[in-house]
């Protein structure tokens, strides 16, 4: 992600018609690979991943115009792909003939199935476990954890308080440790 | 740098195990991504934004196309737009589709119904479409409701006339505005319950006063004639050699036993001193005590 553009001076660039293509090809740039991979951690299939991506950005382009600046671009971003994460899992959910307690048992199976599963190394198993936990927590545990997000953000971002993230975040920690322990 | 350093040592303290898992993968997952992917997903959204140009009859192009893909393409493009609008009216996020994807579908449920053509029979007369722009841009500018001839034109006139008409009541006064009196409401006093109510709590109050001081001062033990008759009743029952011996008693620590220690009544008297206090009393009367308080000390009489 080398863009060195301020997100102002792109944002202006962007509600500028001559430059709006070119502003926003940049922005996509400089955001794609970090929202894939919060995306990627919540759907596992790159197939799903790259969807949802597309929607997030098809988004992004219609709603840009209208964007107030009241938190920074990155939040913002991050907002719209969590909800277009969890609305194309409640979909998955509704197609799957599985029973809704049983969805997540799809995603680890999807994990089981990726070309480069190895039940022996931590990171695959870290990955089941984290597929255990409830969405919510799920994206909890994955902003902080790969995000490295701090909590003030990451209210914003998910429109909780920074207390109940905390202990969300404390929880999803036990409970992957468990896992990783007991399996 | 700060955050980072507090997000290693939150996670450190929370579980050792999950801090130990390594993340050198890229991202800190053991996910592949396709090779390339990333430098040709920016050109991929902006060609789906401005809307994919689909090749011309018998240009050459050096890549594959599926067999049969152009067939359905035209009828799973127009699903995709109506499902589009269908969802922005009820409020719902739109979904981006891989062109075709409808049709691959339908054939996966129903290869019967994906052979049919989708075109739909119905016309719309000619030229409808073109002329259909113009009438709806020009009912932006027709206003919705009417507004009677010259209503604005006199509007002025008539606000100033009602602003310059004096008011008769100080809430007029204070709202010029106003044109109408209101009707007077009807006054209902209330005033005569609640004096009635005052009167008959005080009634109750002095009621209440009086038959307590009357019950205290009924009670033995208070100043008063009744009082004193019983306590010199009760002191008749008590010895001289006691109340004699009473101030000198251990119970006794107030200041007024030590006025009754100093007083006379307790003083040690001889003989003469006694006769000169009981000159004045008959003999019959001191034989008459005596014969009452037996035992009493022989005391000089006349």
């Amino acid at each position: 992600m080398g863009v060195t553009i301020q997100d102002t001076e792109l944002l202006l660039q962007f509600r500028d018609p001559a430059t709006k293509e070119k502003a926003f090809t940049a922005i996509i740039k400089k955001y794609q690979e970090k929202l894939y991979w919060h995306i990627r951690r919540m759907v596992v299939e790159h197939e799903d991943a790259n969807d949802v991506l597309q929607n997030v950005f098809i988004r992004v382009w219609n709603g840009l115009e209208n964007f107030r600046e009241d938190s920074q671009l990155y939040t913002w971003l991050y907002r719209i792909a969590t909800n277009e994460c969890l609305s194309y899992l409640d979909q998955q959910k509704r197609k799957s003939s599985l029973p809704l307690d049983e969805s997540e048992s799809g995603l680890s199976n999807k994990i089981v199935a990726d070309k480069y599963f190895d039940p022996n190394k931590l990171e695959w198993k870290l990955q089941l476990a984290i597929q255990q936990l409830p969405e919510k927590q799920r994206i909890v545990f994955t902003l902080r954890y790969y995000d490295e997000m701090p909590y003030e953000q990451m209210s914003r971002v998910l429109d909780t308080s920074e207390g109940a993230l905390k202990a969300s975040y404390h929880h999803a920690v036990k409970k992957i440790e468990d896992y990783i322990l007991n399996h | 740098m700060k955050v980072k350093n507090e997000i290693s040592e939150e996670l450190r303290s929370l579980s050792t195990v999950i801090d130990g898992i390594s993340r050198d993968t890229p991202q800190g997952t053991p996910y592949v991504v396709p090779v390339g992917y990333f430098n040709d997903f920016p050109d991929l959204i902006m060609r789906h934004l401005r809307g994919a140009r689909l090749p011309e009859k018998g240009e050459a192009s050096p890549f594959q196309v599926p067999e049969g893909y152009f067939e359905g393409l035209a009828a799973g493009i127009m699903d995709r737009i109506k499902k589009g609008q269908s969802e922005d009216i009820q409020g719902s996020n739109p979904q981006v589709a891989v062109a075709g994807g409808v049709a691959e579908e339908l054939a996966q449920l129903s290869p019967l119904l994906s052979r049919i053509d989708r075109k739909t029979p119905y016309q719309a007369p000619e030229g409808y479409f073109s002329e259909l722009a113009p009438i709806l841009a020009g009912l932006q500018d027709k206003p919705l409701y009417e507004v009677p001839q010259g209503y604005f034109d006199g509007l002025a006139g008539e606000i100033a006339a009602k602003l310059k008409q004096p008011a008769s009541t100080p809430m007029e006064r204070s709202s010029p505005a106003m044109v109408e009196r209101p009707a007077p409401a009807k006054v209902i006093t209330m005033g005569r319950n609640r004096v009635w109510w005052k009167y008959s709590a005080a009634a109750v109050v002095a009621a209440l006063v009086l038959t307590i001081g009357w019950l205290r001062l009924q009670v033995p033990g208070h100043t008063g004639n009744g009082g004193t008759v019983d306590i010199a009743n009760s002191l008749i029952k008590v010895s001289d050699q006691d109340i004699q011996n009473y101030p000198d008693s251990d119970n006794i620590n107030t200041p007024l036993a030590e006025t009754v220690t100093n007083s006379t009544a307790t003083l040690d008297m001889d003989d003469s001193d006694v006769k000169s206090l009981l000159g004045d009393v008959p003999d019959g009367e001191l034989k008459q005590y005596m014969e009452e308080h037996g035992g009493a000390k022989d005391v000089a009489t006349n």
